[in-house]
């Protein structure tokens, strides 16, 4: 038996000495592949790997994904952003779900002076400060702001109430958010309830709220929890509409809440598979999507991850060079890059400037409503 | 001289070492100089739970928590005022916390300070509950240090967390704090306190016997182990640079608890190759979830692989070795060295009535153990308690030396009233005991286990057992008990054994063992609860000179339980006889042999 193992272990090792190949463009992708962000991880995996199959080459170069797992967990962050750069001395990095993971691979990168696009870390203090960090998305103050506007503005609703996941950074900054943008559009907050992340129980927030009697909540909740929230407060027969953010954006949220969801409303980045008018980039994401995986509709996650290698892609074919510093000029400069959420521009604090698109969940389906223009 | 060696050795080792991380930047690349970081943090977060789980034997879940203030604490000091402002995006940050700052040692010194007040707020409730209720409290204060967090947004910027903490933690710094976390914890174990809380582990019970306050001892290895979270915490803060509450989950303490477990729990040793061998396997098992191709065979990556291979080793390591790889044992340079022997030298101790015992009930519940018992012992005398089964001698036992309180009634022992007394306390007035059934301590050397009984005689304060250098009172004062406990070895003929584990020791050696043990308080009383139990005719025999021998040379008094009729009708002076919790007679030996009760009661009504 211990013999057997120690071969094993012998094998293994003699299969990590990989070659080196200096004609190759290195691109390393850090995301949560394991643990308890896996399920956005994935997606987002999925969608970089589409984009590096459709465009396998840069500049005539070959392009390598170097894939590393963060299992959800900072310490392992950091670890996988410096052996992407120590070990495989890659030329950029795209990643991550989860804005506490980006912070912590964001400080070794950028130590290192290699450039990172995030996916989905919408944490305003992800790129606060740092030269080499971008992202693909926009951060929690502007869809704070345009759930507001939506509601105020397009729905003509005064009064509204938030409930936030107090444990999550995410919620908690997109209700503040939302919260001073609607207030000072004129509206009125009626309450500010909270829960844990892993509460089952939401009848007390939802009772509160029902008395507080606002036309609409905001639910900036992930969307396991917020279709339990959305199915209690049917139970409860809540009279006002809710209204969420990108993490609810998952075809799951229709499974689990049944027709609960019915007429849940929440902004997300302005694509959608069923959107009527898409630009040719998310037309060719679409389809191509549908060829690898046909039993899965495309989310904004997918869709992000597909987005960094796109924008990787536009930087490095600007600069004409695949050298870190170079590409990081370049990322600083773009400038209505056609992605698949809409066209892209990057601003001084790095995060990006992009329409804002509204889904509803009409006869069972997420219905692409419109997009949206926030008043931040 | 063998000191002198293995200290030189040590120095030299230190030297190599610290020459080693100097150069370490020249030939290692940032990814392995990380690890090299991570493996000196864990291993102070090993150590600090070993200290706390596997030497004092208290299972605690709660070093997240621990840890989680302390990188709370360390990066609050080292945030410069303008960072902070820019962070608390959410809610203001309270005003005098904005300007609070501290160079980074103080920081990470002030977090363990801090840390370890908590865990001496926690431990003073929680460390009266053991075992499984321990694990469960202070898991629950994990979670709630990490509620607080999340909800105390003013001053902890809440669920966001903390960015740009200053990247301090560099090799020179988290090894320089293992190697003074090392070094204290090294001295503190090796000094007779260090025997003290393995004994704590070992028999809790007989820990108090030998007048060991265990309360206090647990509370103060919690503390100190709780230091150690908060200095790891802090270290792991300032190396990663940001931190928030989702970062201090449970996982995080069964990490640890991983680590000290392969390492083997109460090894030192064992918790540094724990921390090195899991932080490296980690990583290095990365490559299982690349794609790899063998030959021709290709094998797509999986995510998760490694944790997969990672948690099969561990089983293997469990099944193969399930103490650890260390097990309880240390390194020592002495491996590397043919083994010598150490020799041993001798002194002596003072009312007439030595114990007066009056009235005294037991009662638990409705049922009463001891009914109105009333007797005196002089000095000099060798008393016999006897009776059936269940006449309550062992429950007069656990009266007179503090294990249960009397219902009513008093005792005096040396004309001072000991009713209601804690064990500890009632040694400390010069009273020892044996067990019944012994209780010695299993995993510790027959002179360990002696010296452990010195402890309270000693002067020193444990906190000089952290730098034994400094404070050569403790060397001085361990070294004058080891010589009195290798002087009692060879007065009880138990000199040969004295490296030996004390499980390891036949039956009769072990029982004078605990005996010598005893003897170690200093007592002027002492009680022996079924001496000749389990001895062989000759062995009893040997057993009677002994005990007259102890009276003599030991100045004792001694107050006996026993069934063996022989022992006990040839070596007391006096007897007294219970039957079902009552004093039924006393008398000399012959007066017993021929009282009627007596006989009655043992063989019952028709016999006498």
């Amino acid at each position: 038996m211990r013999k057997f193992l120690a071969a094993l272990m012998l094998v293994l090792m003699l299969c990590t000495v990989a070659s080196a190949d200096d004609d190759v463009i290195k691109v390393g992708v850090f995301n949560c592949l394991t643990g308890q962000n896996a399920f956005g991880g994935q997606l987002e995996l999925e969608g970089t790997q589409l984009a590096h199959t459709l465009n396998p080459t840069i500049l005539g170069k070959k392009v390598e994904l170097v894939i590393v797992d963060n299992k959800s967990d900072k310490v392992e962050a950091a670890n996988a952003v410096t052996r992407l750069i120590e070990n495989d001395k890659v030329n950029a990095i795209i990643g991550t779900y989860g804005s506490s993971l980006a912070m912590a691979g964001g400080e070794v990168a950028e130590k290192a002076g290699i450039p990172v696009i995030g996916t989905s870390c919408t944490n305003p203090l992800v790129t606060d400060g740092k030269k080499f960090y971008f992202r693909v998305c926009f951060i929690d103050p502007f869809q704070g702001a345009g759930a507001a506007t939506y509601a105020f503005r397009n729905l003509g609703l005064k009064k509204a109430a938030t409930l936030v996941d107090m444990s999550n950074d995410y919620s908690v900054g997109l209700g503040k958010f939302f919260r001073d943008s609607f207030k000072k559009m004129g509206g009125e907050i009626v309450a500010s309830l909270f829960y844990q992340s892993g509460d089952t129980d939401f009848t007390a927030q939802l009772t509160a709220l029902i008395d507080a009697k606002p036309d609409i909540v905001f639910l900036p909740a992930y969307f396991a929890e917020g279709a339990i929230v959305l199915k209690q407060a049917k139970e409860l027969g809540a009279p006002f509409k809710f209204i969420g953010a990108d993490a609810m954006d998952n075809p799951e949220i229709v499974t689990l809440g049944g027709d609960a969801v019915e007429g849940f409303m929440h902004t997300t980045f302005a694509y959608d598979p069923s959107m009527p008018e898409m630009n040719d980039v998310a037309k060719a994401f679409t389809t191509e999507w549908n060829k690898i995986h046909p039993d899965k509709a495309p989310n904004v996650n997918c869709a992000l991850g597909y987005d960094c290698y796109i924008m990787l892609k536009d930087a490095i074919e600007r600069a004409g060079s695949a050298e870190p510093a170079k590409i990081r000029d370049a990322l600083e400069t773009t400038k209505d890059l056609p992605t698949v959420t809409g066209m892209t521009t990057i601003n001084a604090t790095h995060d990006a400037e992009k329409d804002m698109g509204i889904v509803e969940i009409r006869n069972g389906k997420k219905t692409f409503i419109g997009i949206v223009q926030p008043e931040v | 001289m063998n000191r002198l060696r293995n200290l030189i050795l040590t120095i030299i080792a230190v030297l190599l070492f610290a020459f080693f991380l100097d150069k370490a930047p020249t030939f290692l690349n940032g990814y392995w100089q990380r690890i090299l970081n991570l493996i000196a943090i864990n291993a102070i977060l090993a150590l600090s739970l070993n200290l706390i789980y596997g030497i004092t034997g208290m299972f605690s879940l709660g070093h997240a928590g621990f840890m989680a203030i302390g990188a709370y604490v360390s990066a609050l000091l080292v945030l410069t005022p303008s960072q902070k402002n820019a962070m608390w995006i959410l809610e203001d940050i309270y005003p005098w916390l904005l300007n609070v700052n501290a160079p980074f040692i103080a920081s990470i010194i002030i977090a363990g300070l801090v840390a370890a007040f908590f865990g001496l707020l926690v431990a003073l409730p929680v460390l009266r509950l053991g075992g499984d209720y321990l694990g469960i409290a202070t898991l629950g204060f994990a979670e709630i240090i990490r509620i607080l967090i999340t909800n105390t947004a003013r001053l902890t910027n809440g669920s966001l967390g903390l960015k740009g903490i200053p990247a301090y933690t560099t090799l020179f710094m988290s090894w320089g704090c293992l190697g003074v976390v090392l070094l204290c914890m090294v001295c503190m174990l090796r000094s007779n306190f260090g025997g003290v809380l393995r004994a704590v582990r070992d028999d809790e019970v007989a820990a108090r016997m030998m007048g060991i306050n265990t309360f206090r001892v647990k509370v103060l290895a919690f503390t100190l182990g709780c230091f150690g979270g908060g200095l790891g915490g802090a270290l792991m803060g300032n190396l990663i640079t940001t931190i928030d509450p989702r970062m201090f989950m449970i996982t995080q303490t069964y990490n640890i608890l991983m680590i000290i477990v392969v390492g083997g729990l109460g090894s030192v040793t064992g918790s540094i190759i724990g921390s090195a061998l899991v932080t490296t396997m980690l990583e290095w098992l990365r490559f299982v979830e690349n794609p790899i191709t063998i030959g021709s065979i290709n094998i797509p990556g999986i995510p998760g692989m490694r944790m997969v291979i990672f948690s099969l080793l561990l089983i293997v390591v469990i099944i193969f070795r399930r103490e650890g790889i260390m097990g309880m044992r240390e390194f020592t340079w002495d491996i590397f060295f043919p083994k010598s022997k150490a020799k041993p030298k001798t002194e002596h101790s003072d009312s007439d009535t030595v114990l007066e015992v009056r009235n005294v009930v037991l009662k638990f519940g409705g049922l009463s153990a001891i009914e109105n018992l009333s007797f005196d012992i002089k000095r000099g005398q060798i008393m016999g308690l006897i009776g059936p089964n269940g006449a309550g001698k062992t429950s007069a036992f656990n009266v007179i030396s503090g294990f249960y309180k009397p219902t009513s009634g008093t005792i005096k022992f040396m004309g001072k009233s000991i009713g209601g007394m804690s064990p500890d306390e009632v040694c400390r007035e010069g009273m020892s005991r044996t067990f019944q059934n012994i209780r010695l301590f299993g995993h510790e050397t027959v002179l360990q286990n002696v010296m452990i009984g010195s402890r309270i005689r000693q002067k020193y304060s444990w906190w000089m057992t952290l730098a034994p250098f400094i404070f050569t009172d403790v060397i001085r004062e361990d070294s004058a008990v080891k010589a009195r406990a290798m002087d009692l070895l060879s007065q009880l003929g138990l000199a040969e054994f004295a490296d030996e584990k004390a499980s390891s020791l036949p039956y009769g050696a072990q029982r004078r063992l605990e005996i010598a043990r005893a003897l170690a308080t200093r007592p002027k009383f002492l009680l022996l609860d079924e001496p000749a139990a389990g001895m062989n005719p000759q062995e009893s025999e040997e057993l009677l000179q002994f005990i007259r021998r102890l009276r003599d040379e030991f100045d004792l008094t001694i107050l006996l339980i026993e069934h063996d009729m022989k022992v006990v009708m040839n070596v007391c002076d006096y007897i007294h006889v219970l039957d079902q919790g009552v004093h039924i007679a006393d008398g000399t030996p012959d007066e017993i042999k021929a009282n009627p009760r007596v006989v009655e009661a043992y063989l019952g009504k028709g016999a006498a």
